[in-house]
């Protein structure tokens, strides 16, 4: 290219060339990590042990029949349908806010909603943790 | 005894007339106000302080009246030092220390994000018609417009190939000035851009998570990226192969001490020679031009233009995907790691702040670097 008399078509046809060959170098590793990654996915599944190809386990046996004490844990409903453990968790919570506010309030629950998000505590957790480097 | 005092008074008037205070130009006094500003946000606003501080203070000592420590001023220490720029050394080695720090799983993991990498460079190719617009050379427009490419090491080795033993070598200051400040202002250019281009449904886009990445992927990543660029392009072989390098040797997790040395001490020293010898290329007879400020405003359009394509490229994306790409990510792929990342997972979060769009921006962020170089490497071998 003369690059004494540069003129607007050696201007427009380096901008061309540079979106061109930029592009087709990047699109080329696009194709490239996307099948490679296709190909490890591949091999990773492969090698995953599936559940039918487990090697079979022995049948245990029979176990005793269990005493009345120690039947499957059922869990328990109040009248609202609300579980044991979920009011446990929210007294918990309470107490944990009353012991941080001092004595000498008083405190009534009058309902209690789920936040809702987009992803659950633990992975966000995941997240934060995995993106403070940055 | 009036001998005595007759020399002695003489030295004094020979020590006042070779002191700076009786032979400083105005312009000079000007440099060194500007260096202290540039000084006062590298310490008190902490704006890239690790290039901007010695940058700022090479741009002092090059003006301080009758020191002779221009980096163009032959027989100085600076001068010497400014040899592994102008040879094109440190810039490479810096993109070492890079590769040795980035991960590249965010990439690896979802490759289309290559091509956000690429549309960022927009910036570059547009705001070349531009400096030639304004009647800058070929050379010039060229190392004036990688400064869109946000990636200072870049833009010192396409300024400093290109504009090698020309008259104007010196606009390499200006030039790497200009870049280190719009990278330290990526927090406050791009935010406006982005959130014009983009609907609030759009930067609400929760993107699906990035599967996980394996160590055989991490580890020949570097080694195909580094035969497939310079293969095509191999004037941006020294860029793209030293940071290629450099992530070879962090992935391959069996080079722990080169990767040490690489990530700091030798990342360190280059920093510093190339901070300030660049610095010191910005004496008051060069920088204070109208050229400069053409510089500053071109490399300003060149930010904005490189943000604007990344972004109307995401939107892109958006509309082929279905809806499951966020065109915040776009805004990241002019390089500036981890900044642009870091400013699209603040602007996302304006909108939804339970959404993490920090790793997904990371991917375009990482492929921006990788086509910066090799958009430097086109430039080069066009106009080299």
């Amino acid at each position: 290219m003369d690059l004494e008399n540069f003129g607007w078509s050696a201007t427009w046809a380096t901008v061309l060339t540079g979106f061109v060959v930029v592009f087709l170098a990047l699109i080329i590793l696009v194709f490239l990590f996307w099948a490679f990654g296709r190909i490890m996915d591949n091999i990773n599944g492969a090698n995953r042990p599936k559940p039918a190809e487990r090697p079979a386990e022995p049948v245990p046996p029979a176990p005793p029949k269990a005493p009345a004490a120690s039947a499957p844990r059922v869990v328990k409903f109040a009248a609202d349908g609300v579980s044991d453990d979920v009011i446990a968790a929210i007294t918990a919570a309470v107490s944990a806010i009353l012991a941080e506010e001092g004595d000498g309030k008083s405190y009534v629950v009058r309902s209690v909603k789920r936040v809702r998000s987009n992803r659950r505590a633990w992975a966000k957790a995941g997240i934060e943790e995995n993106t403070r480097p940055f | 005894m009036s001998e005595v005092f007759d020399i002695f008074t003489g030295s004094i008037v020979d020590l006042c007339n070779t002191s700076g205070f009786l032979n400083a130009d105005w312009r000079q006094i000007a440099m060194i106000l500007v260096s202290c500003v540039l000084m006062y946000l590298a310490i008190v606003k902490q704006f890239e302080p690790l290039l901007l501080l010695p940058i700022s203070f090479g741009m002092m000592l090059a003006n301080l009246p009758l020191a002779g420590l221009g980096a163009h001023t032959e027989g100085g220490l600076l001068y010497y030092l400014y040899q592994g720029v102008s040879l094109g050394i440190y810039p490479p080695l810096i993109f070492l220390g890079i590769g040795a720090m980035t991960d590249f799983g965010p990439l690896i993991a979802n490759p289309k994000s290559f091509l956000l990498g690429a549309a960022a460079q927009g910036g570059i190719f547009f705001t070349f018609v531009g400096a030639i617009a304004l009647g800058f050379n070929p050379q010039e427009a060229g190392s004036i417009a990688i400064i869109g490419g946000a990636d200072g090491p870049t833009a010192i080795y396409t300024a400093s190939t290109l504009l090698r033993g020309g008259d104007n070598a010196s606009m390499i200051g200006s030039i790497a000035v200009a870049a280190y400040s719009y990278m330290a202002l990526v927090p406050l250019i791009q935010p406006p851009i982005m959130r014009a281009l983009t609907t609030k449904k759009e930067r609400a886009v929760v993107m699906d998570q990035l599967r996980p990445v394996s160590r055989t992927e991490k580890v020949i990543f570097p080694i195909v990226v580094t035969l497939v660029v310079s293969f095509m392009v191999p004037s941006a072989a020294s860029l793209v192969g030293m940071l290629m390098f450099g992530n070879l040797l962090k992935e391959s997790g069996v080079c722990d001490r080169l990767v040490k040395t690489a990530t700091n001490e030798l990342m360190n020293i280059i920093t510093i020679f190339l901070g300030v010898t660049v610095g010191a290329t910005t004496t008051y007879d060069v920088f204070l031009t109208w050229a400069t400020i053409k510089i500053v405003v071109l490399g300003l359009l060149a930010f904005c233009l490189g943000t604007a394509c990344g972004v109307l490229f995401g939107k892109l994306m958006y509309i082929f995907s279905g809806g499951k790409v966020n065109p915040l990510i776009g805004s990241a792929g002019v390089s500036a790691v981890p900044m642009a990342a870091r400013v699209s997972q603040k602007v996302g979060a304006e909108t939804d702040p339970t959404n993490f769009l920090l790793m997904h921006a990371m991917g375009p962020n990482v492929a921006g670097v990788i086509g910066s170089a090799v958009a430097a490497g086109v430039l080069i071998s066009i106009l080299g």
